[in-house]
């Protein structure tokens, strides 16, 4: 079929490079969609913060970071910030180098792009909670926090559930950016192969298998806990 | 998902048909078009590069100007595509250029899908760092880590045969970056592209190239597959440059240092000629 050749995979080399790849792609994955659900259930606290200059250092942080294309933001943490950052000494060379290492830089990155949408998909459940429940909290004697923790976020989460697994599985397939800073995930390693051997379309291919696999796994996790949270009479039909 | 693949595969037996599909030669197209269409480089100095006019120029680029004068009868009909590794070969089977000629290494992987003329240079993998690195030696770099351009040739070798830790970028810029910023001991490159770094303001002064050159590869033109009536025509041009000296004076030309490769083509390419 197509004289497709996947020979190739029989090279340690190759086998060693994929499995760092897909790894790291998992581990930058994981780690990006925590600390940018974090920032997201935080921001949005904040941004109904009774201070107005907390609300506009939200307000400016999601500006900043939706609105720019997060291949730059790559660079600046790599390149930039790395500049006004203390440096750090590296006990293999003994020489100084910059506090942040590619992965880090990556990982910041896309938490910080990430989680500005986050912010505003979370703000959207938010709005959707109506007043009257939070009047009812307010007469319970809930303080901002409890009513925050205990009854706003539970109802709004389930309300944006599903624009968040959007966000999620975007921020998943815009991990592979971070192969622009030298960060050794999947796609790193697979233009790597594929210069060497010339295997273009199965290296693709393969890669191409590799996002629907996690992707598909995220998702399928996501709607687990979608049907799970599920309250009778509340956001779905029936 | 059945159509989807049956749709994927039908446009993956397109592709390879268009690719596969016999061109006619080269050089009656060049005749018919009344133009060359060479592929250069326009980001290694100086070998192709753009000017401060905004012009491609270096030594590759004398020698297209060359290649067209004798295939096309005037340096003028000369059409330059500026192209990279990872497209260089793609562009020439799909017929959208007629030559490589991209500081492009000689290596059997590549040899499987185009045809290359005889050699007209060569290079190998050096490694550009700090002169207080303290590193003189390949062995030495085990388990460090070493800048480099994602899709050499060499980060395979320098991954399995010294236990180098490789630090991948996508251009030359990002990575001469990092390795001024201290993320890698040293950037591994070509050596004729160092050598040329070396000589730039403030890299000369800290920087310089202590390893035994590895890993020497020649540089071709890359000619499409079973074209023999082409290689014929630039094999004999280049071997016309090298016995006339056009390599080495450009070399001189474009301050490069002289390299025994050139001299020794030279010398070889006179030989053969009986001159």
């Amino acid at each position: 079929m197509l004289g497709l050749d996947y020979s190739w995979l029989a090279v340690p080399t190759y086998q060693r490079w994929l499995i760092t790849g897909i790894t790291n792609t998992i581990w930058l994955s994981l780690i990006t969609i925590l600390l940018s659900v974090a920032i997201g259930i935080v921001g949005a606290w904040l941004q109904g913060s009774r201070s107005a200059l907390v609300r506009a250092v939200v307000q400016g942080y999601v500006q900043v970071f939706r609105n720019t294309p997060p291949l730059v933001q790559l660079f600046f943490f790599f390149f930039v910030l790395s500049d006004i950052l203390p440096r750090v000494t590296d006990p293999a060379t003994g020489m100084t180098r910059p506090m942040l290492g590619s992965f880090e830089s990556a990982v910041i990155a896309l938490s910080l792009f990430a989680g500005a949408f986050n912010v505003e998909i979370f703000r959207s459940g938010i709005e959707a909670v109506p007043r009257t429940t939070i009047e009812a909290c307010l007469s319970l004697g809930y303080s901002r926090l409890q009513q925050y923790r205990h009854v706003v976020l539970p109802l709004a989460f389930r309300v944006c559930l599903p624009a968040l697994n959007n966000n999620l599985i975007n921020l998943v397939k815009t991990t592979t950016l971070a192969s622009a800073i030298a960060t050794p995930e999947l796609l790193y390693y697979a233009g790597q192969i594929y210069s060497d051997n010339f295997r273009t379309m199965e290296v693709m291919l393969l890669i191409w298998v590799a996002y629907v696999g996690l992707v598909g796994i995220l998702v399928l996790v996501m709607h687990r806990w979608e049907r799970r949270l599920r309250v009778p009479g509340y956001g779905h039909q029936g | 998902m059945r159509n989807t693949l049956k749709t994927l595969l039908l446009a993956g037996a397109a592709v390879g048909l268009v690719m596969g599909a016999a061109q006619a030669g080269t050089l009656d197209e060049i005749e018919s078009r009344g133009q060359v269409v060479i592929g250069v480089k326009a980001d290694y100095p100086p070998y192709g590069f753009i000017d401060p006019e905004g012009e491609i120029a270096g030594l590759e680029i004398d020698m297209a100007r060359y290649l067209a004068l004798r295939l096309a009868g005037s340096e003028h009909r000369l059409e330059m595509v500026p192209v990279v590794a990872a497209n260089r070969i793609e562009l020439l089977q799909q017929g959208r250029i007629d030559l490589v000629l991209a500081t492009m290494g000689i290596t059997e992987e590549r040899a499987r899908v185009i045809d290359f003329s005889r050699p007209y240079y060569a290079s190998g993998t050096a490694l550009l760092t700090r002169k207080d690195s303290g590193v003189s030696d390949w062995e030495e770099l085990a388990g460090q880590t070493a800048c480099g351009i994602q899709g050499a040739l060499y980060n395979r070798p320098l991954e399995e045969d010294f236990g180098i830790q490789m630090l991948n970028f996508q251009g030359t810029a990002e990575a001469y970056q990092a390795l001024q910023d201290g993320r890698c001991i040293g950037f591994a490159y070509d050596d004729s592209a160092i050598m040329v770094k070396l000589q730039e303001e403030g890299w000369g002064a800290d920087f310089h190239q202590p390893m035994p050159v590895i890993q020497p590869v020649d540089w071709g033109i890359g000619i499409r597959q079973g074209d023999a009536e082409m290689k014929e025509a630039v094999d004999a041009i280049i071997q016309e440059m090298e016995a006339s000296g056009f390599i080495v004076a450009a070399e001189i030309k474009w301050e490069i240092t002289p390299t025994e490769v050139a001299r020794d083509r030279h010398a070889m390419a006179r030989e053969e000629l009986g001159w």
